[in-house]
């Protein structure tokens, strides 16, 4: 079932981090050392997260059903992309089909924003902004 | 990754902090990520340590730990990490975490609405401040010296025996030897009866003697008190007996203050009286005990003293028989006294009472601080009523913002409970500047309290736990007293009304207006309460100031001497002392004139006793207490005390003689004249005749009132002549005499008097030398302590009172801002207004001075037994309170009324 859209909207606009922790997570299942390595890629280091932050951040992902639990520790070791050995004390975080919602419109609202302001020359080209 | 990096100490050091910070989550939060969050720490570490090396690690460890810590706590606050950057996102709630969740955002909320107005909050804290820090300060004045039970061992069982006039009620310690061993008998009574007698010793110290405090003690009594000593022992039964070494406990202070060098002191001696004594024993600092002056402590066995010893009266101290409740043994006490006085060989007529430790205290002084405490309530009241009105004010200046919570789902319960931690925030910052206000009022004052209120305390007067529970007591209940009305009130909002009213002043209901007018009403009534109080004491202060005291007191000075008992054990040779020192003090400049005598207000020494008048033979007065000065020849003179009938003494006038105040042979001769007459005292062999009739001196103390006796004896008399009668038993260790001399400059000559004494004979005790003018002002220095309080607190409560009546005012009037521009658009005059406003503030000043009045009228009641010839109702004090009221409260009518009278009504009209 698709999620409420009036319930995707009220999420937004996204925190900097959440919206990065979503991010994160829209191409793989990640734990959460991969998941503070990608945002620190993504970002080039501009962006740091920091563990304290990360967890209580997916504690409040986990709670509004943004982000679910991934088959815990033996899925993440059968995961070829894993690195890490199996562990218990490791839980894999994925997407949540209202996760992925939001992170859609938090995307388009944001893209939204950079052609408004394209259209005022801010950016200095509006030869391609999109009607 | 490896494991190997990760598990290697620093990394565990890492993890152990880790694990610490994170145990500031609540504990549902931690189960959940704790071990996981750990495990990517060490990881992020190891990278950051592969990266950067030693130093990276350090900075990245660091600042891991301050994010770890920093989210820990926001979680414990309830804070969750937000992932909407629009309005705040609200937690869930879950049970457990609530409450404390629901306070933290009310103390945040609480601080953040004080903050807002923030001389309204400070004025509030600092008014709770003033009200809690004066009254935890006196709070423990009055529980040192009334309420705390002495520091003895089951204080509450512990009595003194005294005798009781049957027929006047008068009441006195000190029995005859006899008579306490009859009382030591019964010991269905009594655990044990152990007895006191208050002396002064002279301590030959290394600079020179000096009178000390000493006590007889019957050798169980300190061990009955329950006090350990700080060193040594206490005394032994057998202790004090004829015949036994003289033995001495002495006080913590005299050790430092006397003996600050002495190394040994348990064992040394001390020279006392001319006698040495051995230190057995050293009680602490906090001991005091009868009274605040006594340093020493001599054994005295009442069965078998030592011969010096052998007439002395002592007090009995008692200690209640297990099962015998207070009031039962005070009845038995009462019974049995006139039974046991007889058997003793006393009078009949002399009964006894029990006066429990616990209610000892003169009691001018007991009613002085009860006065005091109740002044301190009040004054306490009048700041809850005007924190009250403050904190309506704020509450319905918030009437808007309650109306949109309101309408947003808060609940009237919230309100009210936001509203109340924000005044308990109040209350806690207030209890905070209390305390710090009673600290230093009470390491200011205590000095300044007269020794006479402090004479009869056993404890130290600080600032203990049991004041500091009244403190926050005081603080919390006062807080929620003026807290909970404005917040019931507050809470209710209009919410259509409010929202719909575009106005931006607040409204307020006619409830809360009903509140803030009894509130100021209620002012006024505790302040008039508080004034009349204070009037009633200055007028009786004026009138013991007015008091003349019978004799001219300028420029005289007195020196009490005190001789040592070795050579000076005849009374002549006393008197050839005296002789000779009074030759020396005439001799010295601006000395104009000099004698021997007790001046007033010191009352020399004190007679209880029954009088036989030579008319009425058989026939015995009621008993009497009579100040009787020992006086030379030329007292009179010296003095210029007049006599009004019949001659002064000579210089070898025999014992017998006696000259009486005009008030005593007014009442037992009246209508003829009293010299001649003879009478004697109840017991006494010897006639007394009457040579003269003194003028009436005053001791200018409470208790001196208009009519009271006094009796002048000769102190030198003919050689050979029978000692003067006295009641009191003669001191077996020193005598004193005072010597009184007229000086052209009284503080300039008290030196020169001291060395006069001392050129004499050098072993002379100078004990006290004074201005005679200094000894009236410290007569009164009670009195003046209760005025000057009381003066205070009632000009706090005052100007408390008025600002209440302002804030009143203020508020209606700009309330009635529109109503007044209508009324002034369509003709009416702004004088009109003026009057009106004038009015409205007036009519609650009557009402609170009306029941304010009739509230003081049954009030201070309790203060008749500390005023001087003023009754509680004069009408001098209440009408010029009444008139310091009113006048006050149009003062503080002033400013809202011409603020109404000033209102332009287009503007006004044009704004709304």
């Amino acid at each position: 079932m698709a999620p409420d859209s009036t319930k995707t909207l009220s999420f937004l606009p996204l925190t900097a981090f959440a919206y990065q922790v979503l991010l994160a997570l829209a191409d793989q299942d990640r734990h959460g050392y991969g998941i503070l390595k990608e945002v620190e890629r993504r970002s080039g280091g501009a962006l740091k997260l920091r563990t304290g932050t990360l967890y209580t951040l997916l504690q409040r992902l986990l709670q509004e059903d943004l982000v679910a639990e991934a088959q815990s520790g033996l899925k993440a070791a059968t995961d070829p992309r894993s690195t890490d050995r199996p562990n218990s004390r490791r839980r894999t975080y994925r997407l949540s089909a209202l996760g992925e919602a939001v992170l859609r419109a938090e995307g388009q609202r944001l893209e939204t924003l950079a052609v408004e302001a394209r259209r005022t020359h801010v950016l200095g080209d509006a030869r391609r902004c999109r009607p | 990754m490896s494991e190997g990096p990760v598990t290697s100490l620093p990394y565990r050091t890492i993890g152990m902090v880790a694990r610490c910070l994170m145990r500031l989550a609540p504990p549902g939060e931690r189960l959940f990520w704790a071990q996981e969050a750990e495990h990517t720490l060490r990881e992020v570490c190891a990278e950051a340590y592969r990266r950067e090396g030693g130093v990276g690690l350090v900075a990245t460890a660091f600042a891991e730990c301050l994010d770890l810590a920093r989210a820990a706590l926001r979680a414990r606050l309830g804070r969750a990490t937000p992932i909407t950057a629009g309005h705040p996102s609200r937690p869930p709630r879950q049970k457990g975490r609530k409450g404390m969740q629901i306070l933290i955002h009310d103390i945040r909320l609480g601080i953040r609405s004080l903050r807002t107005s923030p001389t309204a909050s400070l004025v509030a804290i600092l008014t709770l401040s003033l009200g809690i820090g004066i009254n935890t300060a006196v709070f423990s004045v009055l529980d040192s010296l009334l309420i705390r039970p002495a520091p003895f061992q089951q204080p509450e069982r512990l009595v003194e025996v005294w005798n009781s006039a049957e027929q006047s009620k008068v009441r006195y310690p000190r029995f005859k030897r006899a008579l306490y061993q009859a009382w030591r008998s019964q010991t269905d009574l009594f655990d044990r009866v152990e007895g006191y007698e208050v002396e002064s010793a002279i301590y030959a110290g290394p600079e020179g003697a000096q009178s000390v405090g000493a006590s007889f003690v019957t050798p169980r009594l300190l061990s009955m008190l329950g006090v350990a000593p700080l060193a040594g022992r206490v005394f032994h039964d057998g202790d004090g007996r004829e015949g036994t070494a003289a033995q001495v406990v002495i006080s913590e202070r005299f050790r430092r203050e006397q003996l600050g060098s002495l190394v040994d002191v348990l064992g040394s001696t001390l020279t006392l009286n001319g006698r040495p004594h051995t230190i057995v024993g050293i009680m602490p600092a906090s001991f005091h005990f009868p009274n605040r002056s006594q340093e020493l402590w001599l054994p005295l066995d009442v069965d078998d003293p030592p011969a010096a010893l052998r007439d002395s009266r002592i007090v009995a101290y008692a200690r209640l028989a297990p099962g015998v409740g207070l009031a039962q043994a005070a009845e038995s006490v009462g019974e049995r006294g006139s039974r046991l006085s007889t058997s003793a060989g006393g009078p009949a007529s002399v009964s006894a009472a029990l006066m429990p430790v616990s209610q000892r205290g003169d009691s001018g002084s007991r009613q002085s601080l009860i006065v005091l405490g109740g002044a301190v309530m009040f004054l306490l009241l009048i700041v809850c009523a005007n924190l009250a009105n403050l904190s309506l004010s704020r509450t319905l200046a918030r009437g808007r913002d309650f109306a949109v919570r309101s309408a947003l789902g808060a609940t009237r319960r919230d309100l009210i409970r936001e509203t109340v931690v924000e005044n308990l925030l109040v209350g806690v910052f207030g209890v905070a500047g209390g305390l710090v206000l009673a600290t230093v009022v009470l390491q200011t004052t205590t000095g300044l309290i007269p020794d006479q209120m402090l004479f009869q305390s056993l404890n130290r007067i600080d600032l203990d736990l049991r004041a500091l529970t009244f403190t926050i007591v005081a603080g919390l209940l006062t807080s929620l007293t003026f807290g909970l009305p404005p917040a019931l009130l507050g809470s209710r909002p209009n919410i259509v009304g409010v929202l719909r009213h575009e106005s931006r002043s607040s409204t307020g209901s006619s409830a809360s207006r009903r509140l803030r007018s009894g509130l100021v009403v209620g002012e006024v009534t505790v302040a008039i309460v508080l004034l009349v109080g204070a009037a009633l004491m200055v007028r009786s202060f004026l009138k013991l100031h007015a008091l003349e005291p019978g004799f001219q007191s300028e420029g005289l000075v007195s020196v009490r001497v005190g001789f040592p008992s070795e050579p000076y054990a005849e009374p002549q040779v006393r008197d050839r002392f005296s002789a000779d020192a009074l030759a020396e003090l005439r001799r010295l400049p601006g000395i104009r004139s000099a004698t021997v005598g007790t001046v007033p207000p010191d009352a020399g020494s004190i007679r209880f006793s029954q009088l036989e008048f030579a008319g009425k033979p058989g026939e015995l007065t009621e008993q009497l207490i009579v100040p009787t000065y020992n006086v030379w020849p030329d007292y009179f003179a010296v003095l210029r005390l007049p006599m009004v009938d019949g001659r002064t003494f000579t210089d070898d006038e025999p014992a017998s003689s006696i000259i009486v105040s005009q008030s005593f042979a007014r009442n037992y001769w009246p209508g003829q004249s009293a010299v001649g007459q003879q009478f004697r005292s109840e017991g006494s062999k010897t006639w007394l005749t009457v040579v003269g009739v003194a003028t009436e001196v005053r001791q200018l103390s409470l208790d001196d009132s208009i009519g009271s006796f006094e009796w002048y004896q000769p102190q030198k008399t003919a050689p050979g002549a029978a000692a003067p009668v006295r009641s009191a038993s003669p001191s077996p260790t020193i005598e004193y005499r005072t010597f009184v001399v007229r000086a052209d400059d009284p503080v300039a000559a008290m030196p020169l008097l001291k060395q006069a004494i001392h050129r004499v004979d050098s072993r002379m005790v100078l004990w006290k030398t004074s201005v005679v003018d200094d000894l009236f002002t410290e007569a009164i220095a009670r009195p003046r302590v209760v005025l000057v309080l009381l003066l205070v607190f009632s000009g706090v409560g005052l100007v408390l009172a008025a600002a209440g009546i302002y804030g009143v005012l203020s508020y209606l009037v700009s309330q009635r801002l529109r109503e007044i521009g209508i009324r002034l658009a369509l003709g009416a005059s702004p004088e009109g207004m003026f009057k009106q406003i004038i009015w409205s503030g007036m009519s609650f000043t009557l009402a609170g001075l009306i029941t304010g009045l009739v509230a003081s009228y049954f009030l201070v009641r309790v203060m008749r037994s500390i005023l001087f010839e003023v009754e509680p109702s004069d009408p001098i004090a209440v009408g010029a309170v009444s008139l310091l009221l009113l006048m006050t409260a149009v003062a503080a009518c002033w400013r809202p009324a011409r603020r109404a009278m000033s209102v332009d009504p287009v503007t006004l009209l044009r704004d709304q």
